[in-house]
């Protein structure tokens, strides 16, 4: 983080005691981040290092989609309590996990693009929590549940879907 | 066709992003989702991570061996042959993950055989049964992107060393757990790479001392177990937390106990359950190195031993003065044995302490103890302890020990 020093094109913010970098979504809508929050993201990260001239250009992220990456990281990065003890610790998970839940609450569209937005700008924690809301949306349906769902289109022919409910009966049922 | 004019947006995502959705589904879901789509009929076969787990074909610890559970043994055969068998092989593997109890050892041999084929990076082997299970013998160059390993009950072979050492040149993390050392050899663990390593409950009655050589290390976890012939850690210039279980119960001797404290002395923060006073007198042997790094001392379930309060308080005492930067310090039901049992009770109301003599222990750094106690009486300890470490505030927490 002391690379940042160097960086005269990352914006630090003046008077407070945290610095600020700002990110460019793809729609050219500016955000101004914390640091540490935006260091989340190990691509911003590399590209704070990197340095450059007025802001760091996310061209694959739409500002929609950035601001809730945004909050998810500004919530994950928040500043520790000085003296972190069992209890507090674990209400912090709890609430944790309850933004995480609350986050979560979108439309299937918006949940694609943040596993997008969350690949392209490495946040671990975001991709997984995304993909696994995925998964528990998948987990313990039937094929037709799914594809009505996800609004998949089932693209075979007649003759494809007995060889393939043959293949499964004889491999794994 | 689309159904309520929605688009679909999952199908769309690159074959990477899928796979991760799918790596939080169970094994038999994750290949059911081959009849959806053309897109989707061949994606499990190249999932990066396979997960062989007998709760997925409702298999469970409680479940007796009947009928029932026969047939659904044979589905979980069936299933996880069948998925070695038809899974895309051509790149190598992230994950093999096999969770399950051994009632076939030809299938289950087959399966790890398989699994480790792969060239996983990460390789979970968690054998349920109680009796430990002899791994198949593999071959070292499968091991060449191994960067984690965990076993449970297995035992780990004459060979288990030498493909440690010789065959996993980018192993990170090794957790084994109920796992027994075997072989007619000495019994080490040396790896150059190793960042992570945990033992918990491991055996070793080989009549070898058990020596850990691991110079990039950084976490060790060593959880109770049963060591005849002794542990020994050498080159831990890099750890930087340690937690160290022990019980009455086993064989680690109070030397080798003291030896592993002396061998932690890079440690930042240090994690001890089980000690007892005794290891910690500096009149009884050689005195400790200094702990320079050291931030955190937590102790749980220590001093329980039969000694007076002063001299425990002298043991915590002699122990801190090691630690020179030690900023907290976290005593978890220590220093008294707690039993709602009126003979102890009245044992503890007795408690007098005869020598009011105090020493001062010089500990600068120390801001912050944290006291938890469940039982009031111990209050007498941190009336002393106040006394004997007047630079550092302590803070209380009553927490009953077995509440529910």
């Amino acid at each position: 983080m002391a690379a940042a020093d160097s960086c005269d094109g990352i914006s630090t913010s003046g008077g407070g005691w945290e610095k600020t970098v700002t990110l460019v979504s793809s729609d050219d809508a500016r955000f101004e981040v914390r640091e540490a929050a935006a260091s989340l993201s190990q691509t911003v990260r590399r590209m704070i290092r990197a340095g450059g001239d007025g802001g760091i250009p996310l061209p694959k992220v739409d500002a929609r989609t950035l601001s809730t990456v945004l909050e998810y990281c500004n919530k994950h990065a928040a500043v520790p309590a000085p003296a972190p003890e069992s209890s507090s610790a674990e209400a912090a998970a709890v609430d944790l996990e309850w933004f995480d839940k609350e986050l979560m609450h979108v439309d299937l569209a918006t949940l694609c693009s943040l596993i997008r937005a969350a690949d392209y700008l490495e946040v671990a924690g975001l991709l997984d929590l995304t993909c696994k809301t995925v998964a528990d949306m998948i987990k313990s349906k039937t094929a037709e549940e799914i594809r009505q769902m996800f609004g998949i289109q089932n693209d075979f022919t007649p003759e494809e879907e007995e060889q393939l409910s043959r293949e499964n009966a004889g491999v794994f049922e | 066709r689309a159904a309520g004019g929605a688009v679909d947006q999952l199908s769309v995502l690159p074959d990477g992003l899928i796979h991760t959705v799918l790596s939080f589904l169970p094994a038999p879901e994750v290949v059911q989702t081959c009849v959806l789509s053309q897109r989707w009929r061949s994606l499990w076969r190249s999932a990066p991570r396979i997960s062989i787990d007998e709760q997925d074909f409702g298999i469970s610890l409680m479940i007796e061996r009947d009928d029932a559970l026969e047939v659904k043994w044979a589905r979980l055969e069936d299933f996880a042959t069948n998925l070695l068998l038809f899974h895309d092989n051509t790149s190598s593997l992230g994950e093999f993950r096999l969770s399950s109890r051994v009632y076939n050892q030809r299938h289950v041999d087959r399966w790890i055989h398989r699994g480790i084929e792969y060239c996983p990076s990460v390789l979970i082997i968690l054998i349920l049964n109680y009796c430990r299970f002899k791994l198949p013998p593999v071959v070292g160059s499968n091991f060449c992107h191994l960067k984690m390993l965990r076993l449970c009950s297995v035992d780990l072979g004459s060979h288990f060393a030498d493909l440690l050492c010789s065959a996993c040149p980018v192993m990170e993390d090794l957790k084994l757990g109920n796992c027994e050392f075997s072989g007619n050899s000495s019994q080490v663990i040396t790896s150059p790479t190793l960042k992570k390593l945990e033992l918990e409950s491991c055996v070793n009655n080989t009549g070898y001392p058990l020596v850990i050589t691991v110079p990039s290390l950084a976490y060790l976890c060593l959880c109770y177990g049963y060591y005849e012939a002794g542990i020994s850690l050498f080159k831990m210039d890099s750890l930087v937390r340690a937690k160290i279980y022990v019980t009455e119960y086993e064989t680690l001797s109070q030397q080798t106990e003291r030896e592993l404290l002396c061998s932690l002395y890079n440690v930042t923060s240090l994690e001890l359950v089980g000690f007892g006073a005794e290891e910690m007198l500096i009149e009884k042997s050689d005195k400790f190195p200094i702990f320079h790094n050291m931030r955190t001392l937590d102790l749980h379930g220590c001093f329980l031993d039969e000694y007076e309060l002063y001299d425990k308080l002298e043991a915590l005492g002699s122990f801190l003065q090691s630690a020179p930067c030690l900023e907290k310090l976290i005593l978890k039901y220590c220093m008294f044995h707690s039993f709602s049992d009126s003979e102890w009770e009245m044992e503890r109301k007795i408690i007098t302490l005869h020598r009011e003599e105090v020493k001062t222990f010089q500990c600068q750094q120390l801001k912050l103890i944290e006291v938890v106690y469940d039982h009031d009486h111990d209050h007498q300890l941190i009336g002393r302890l106040g006394r004997s470490l007047p630079d550092a505030s302590i803070k209380l927490k009553k927490l009953e020990r077995f509440s529910t």
